[in-house]
């Protein structure tokens, strides 16, 4: 027992079970070098109390109460409506920004040619629109200008996604896309004039045919009636 | 109410960072007092409680529960101790103030049954007790601090410490004796000086 110091340790921290608390305790009665061990022991831990730690103030700067996330409930009707108001008017204007950005292939409206416009039926007032087809002009500036456009869209998705230098050329990229815009710009406005005067043109050559169509209708149903023609006798 | 560590640790770990407020408050001076008797500095005492509660707050995911949230703590917070004595490579110290200055005395709280002789004696008491904890190997001195001033049971420190349940009371017990001896010699050498003053001014 005199040299099981782990016992004797748990014995002072009462950290034994019963039975080797009245071992340890029938031990002392009759030896007197653990009883000396057992106070002085206690006697150390008596010193150890008086080890003071001097007060300091808090180091923890605490949290700031936490806002209760704000739910749709709490929003106000007239400024959900006042934000959904701004979506669509962003996505309009967004959606005009386009119309007028955007190149878009030029159309020109065609005459179908009269065998197919006799096959359909339809009246000879309704010629230029039931007969119309349209098919773009082509012109390999479009080209050119579809493919300068796809390239920097390109640059721009990778510049957006890639890292610091990519992002350093997006500005000149930006300024690139900018001067092709108005390129497109001043295009398109050259392209809808040329339109509208072929339209025009068209216009006027079809009311033309149309006139002479009728004309020779007319010549020919006068003719077959004055018995001139072979066929219509 | 008071809520247990453990029901604070469920709320903060959902997010209600107040609850981890409250767990700060709680064992903010056990764990101060901790750094303090192991590295015998203030400020870096100090620093090392911060430092312990942030890592327990970065890292209360982790924290599973399969200990107690103050184990949990004191582990980290002796691990930031023994990082801090590693990286300066310097022994603990006490900072033990030049003699007793009488005016921080006269200023110091005194309980009505304490005499300024008592407080002065508490006072060195305390000193001495320091300056030999903190001549102890570490390993005692860091099994005695956290039996004697933070209630652990012989299993909680083995687990703290890693090491096996007799490791801990042997540790605890050579600690112990040595302390013994030291305050003993020392309590002997001021008896000496007193006796010695007290001839010499007869």
């Amino acid at each position: 027992m005199c040299d099981d110091r782990e016992r004797l340790i748990g014995y002072v921290y009462d950290e034994c079970d019963g039975h080797e608390r009245r071992e340890i305790e029938a031990h002392l009665e009759t030896c007197h070098t653990c009883r000396r061990e057992i106070t002085g022991l206690r006697e150390v831990r008596q010193d150890l109390l008086a080890w003071d730690v001097p007060d300091t103030p808090s180091v923890w700067r605490p949290f700031a109460p936490q806002r209760a996330p704000i739910t749709w409930r709490d929003v106000p009707g007239w400024m959900l409506a006042a934000a959904a108001s701004l979506v669509f008017l962003a996505g309009a204007a967004g959606g005009a920004a386009t119309q007028m950005v955007l190149p878009r292939a030029a159309a020109v409206v065609m005459p179908a040619p009269p065998a197919q416009i006799a096959a359909t039926g339809a009246p000879r007032e309704g010629f230029a629109g039931v007969g119309m087809t349209t098919s773009p002009v082509p012109s390999e500036q479009v080209r050119d200008l579809e493919l300068r456009l796809l390239a920097m869209e390109q640059r721009l998705r990778d510049a957006s996604r890639g890292g610091d230098a990519q992002v350093i050329n997006a500005s000149a990229a930006t300024r690139e896309l900018a001067r092709s815009i108005e390129e497109l710009r001043s295009w398109t406005a050259q392209q809808n004039d040329m339109n509208f005067a072929v339209q025009d043109s068209f216009g006027k050559l079809l009311k033309r045919t149309n006139d002479l169509e009728i004309k020779l209708t007319k010549v020919s149903e006068g003719a077959s009636g004055a018995g001139l023609v072979p066929g219509k006798q | 109410m008071t809520r247990t560590d453990e029901e604070l640790v469920a709320r903060a770990t959902a997010g209600d960072q107040d609850s981890f407020n409250q767990l700060v408050a709680r064992w903010e001076r056990p764990i101060y007092a901790l750094a303090y008797r192991t590295l015998g500095r203030e400020e870096e005492a100090r620093d090392v409680v911060q430092e312990a509660f942030l890592r327990a707050y970065r890292g209360l995911k982790g924290f599973k529960g399969e200990a107690k949230f103050s184990s949990w703590l004191y582990r980290i917070t002796l691990n930031l101790c023994r990082d801090w004595i590693r990286r300066e490579r310097r022994a603990p110290i006490v900072q033990v103030p030049e003699g007793v200055d009488p005016v921080d005395l006269a200023d110091a709280q005194v309980s009505p049954s304490e005499s300024v002789e008592d407080l002065v004696g508490r006072r060195e008491m305390s000193q001495a007790v320091a300056k030999a904890m903190a001549e102890l190997p570490e390993e005692q001195r860091v099994a005695i601090m956290l039996k004697e001033y933070h209630g652990l049971t012989f299993q909680e420190i083995a687990d703290q410490l890693d090491c096996p349940l007799s490791t801990v009371k042997t540790r605890l017990y050579q600690g112990l004796s040595v302390l013994r001896r030291r305050l003993e010699r020392r309590q002997s050498e001021e008896a000496s000086l007193r006796r010695a003053q007290w001839e010499s001014s007869s």
